[in-house]
């Protein structure tokens, strides 16, 4: 882990000093009990606050489009994937944008830590997959994000540099919380929604954090007329929640971040995974993962299903 | 369904300028008749619809909505449709996902000269959600 920061504060110092990028996003802390957090580093004499440590969470994809000029940025493997959808998109060159790519042996949710981390992080020892912490032993699994339990790609699918060693497709055994759903009958299911619909206080931040909702006018917050209600009303919450999810479709690679970010815990990765799993199996299409990939929803396939249609 | 003596179902069916709308205009001139639970509203091409006005239908009290564009192959547009369809393919899906009955979206093509066929797929479709019932809203 060490080693990995090491490298990467090098390559950042050399990358600021032949101005081959203008800024370097990354992760960054103030002193070794501050939770990284996203850093902007344009002169060499800071690159001495980035940090790489099994905290650095963020997807910092979407700082990209705040910025100008030559970018570099720290990515994890799930995280180059968004990068990947930006470009597809248009949103961003590849050209302009230089990625320090991180082999990522899965990160820490310090939610899931003995006294959420507050203390037992500082002294964290972690090999291959068994976690000291605050003088338990766990399973890495029982404390890393949900998302990293099933990720495919944790080594960048694209990089212009790479840290870490090889890390392999952890494998799928998450399926199951969406099985669950999936067996459920369709008033079950709607239930299931409400009991959480009803704990939004739409606030957002779901919206906020995810890479593609970029748009500089969001429909959400369109108020002549206003589709989307404001209140907290369930039906409103609800149609919000499609919308959003309707206009991900295709795009969202389960980065994560939306339900990370969600203050009520809402489980949104289950939408996300119930959409990308329809995205696979009826357009055989994995989002951020091809360069030279056209959005699925912007292309079509003379031989889609029909059996739908009347 | 006992209580559908006082209740018929509210069908909002958007329908393509190029095909469906004559379509259905075709079926009233040769007086084929088919139930009266759609309120039509036109659009230019099936590839118009953004998903949202079907789940805003469906939330303002629509029991179902109907999309009828040109065939494919046939769209005034040349791809609309085709684009359109992956779009309903995924709005299907999650409706079905959030627990609303997918079949309260229906889709379906008709040309200008399928009068007959208009007038059947309203009548099936009204038929498929009499069956589901009142929408209790989004
Ligand atoms: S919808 Fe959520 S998981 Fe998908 S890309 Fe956006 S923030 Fe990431
Ligand atoms: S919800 Fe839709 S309109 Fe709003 S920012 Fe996201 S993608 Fe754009
Ligand atoms: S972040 Fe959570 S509470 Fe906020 S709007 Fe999104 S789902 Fe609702
Ligand atoms: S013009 Fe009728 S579907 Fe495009």
């Amino acid at each position: 882990m060490i080693n990995i920061q090491d490298e990467l504060r090098a390559k950042a110092k050399e990358l600021l000093k032949k101005k081959k990028v203008n800024v370097l996003i990354g992760y960054g802390s103030l002193n070794e009990n501050d939770l990284p957090k996203p850093i902007f580093i344009r002169e060499e004499k800071d690159v001495d606050m980035l940090v790489w440590n099994p905290f650095c969470i963020n997807n910092l994809g979407k700082y990209l489009l705040k910025e100008r000029g030559k970018i570099g940025i720290v990515a994890k493997g799930c995280d180059v994937r968004s990068i990947i959808g930006l470009i597809q998109e248009h949103k961003i060159k590849r050209e302009n944008i230089v990625i320090l790519g991180i082999r990522c042996p899965g990160i820490i949710d310090i939610r899931k830590l003995p006294d959420k981390g507050n203390a037992t992080r500082l002294h964290m020892e972690r090999k291959n997959n068994v976690v000291m912490v605050g003088g338990k032993k766990m399973q890495f699994e029982e404390v890393c994000y949900d998302k990293c339990l099933t990720c495919k790609y944790p080594s960048p699918i694209e990089a212009d540099f790479r840290f870490g060693e090889e890390v392999k497709a952890r494998k799928e055994n998450e399926g199951d919380s969406v099985s669950k759903l999936e067996s459920m009958n369709i008033e079950e299911r709607l239930k299931y929604w409400d009991a959480r619909f009803e704990k939004c206080i739409r606030c957002t931040a779901c919206r906020e954090i995810c890479p593609f909702c970029y748009c500089e006018r969001c429909i959400l917050d369109e108020t002549i007329p206003a589709w989307v209600s404001r209140s907290t009303d369930l039906s409103d919450t609800r149609l919000f929640h499609m919308i959003r999810f309707l206009h991900v479709a295709g795009r969202c690679v389960d980065c994560g971040e939306c339900e990370r970010a969600c203050p009520m815990e809402l489980p949104l990765r289950k939408i996300v995974k119930m959409i990308e799993k329809d995205i696979k199996e009826m357009f055989d299409f994995e989002p951020g993962t091809s360069l030279e990939d056209i959005p699925v929803l912007a292309q079509y396939n003379i031989e889609d299903r029909e059996d739908f249609i009347r | 369904m006992k209580d559908s003596k006082q209740w018929t179902p509210k069908i909002v069916a958007f329908l393509c300028n190029w095909c469906s709308y004559a379509g259905a205009d075709l079926a009233g001139s040769s007086r084929i008749p088919y139930p009266p639970n759609i309120r039509v509203i036109r659009v230019p091409c099936s590839g118009r619809m953004n998903p949202l006005y079907v789940l805003k239908s469906l939330q303002f009290g629509a029991d179902g909505v109907l999309i009828s564009g040109c065939h494919p192959g046939d769209c005034h547009y040349s791809t609309g449709n085709y684009f359109a369809r992956r779009r309903f393919m995924v709005l299907k899906n999650l409706l079905d996902h959030m627990g609303i009955d997918p079949k309260r979206f229906q889709v379906s093509w008709v040309s200008a000269a399928e009068g007959a066929k208009f007038a059947e797929v309203v009548k099936s479709v009204v038929e498929e959600i009499e069956h589901l019932g009142p929408n209790k809203g989004l």
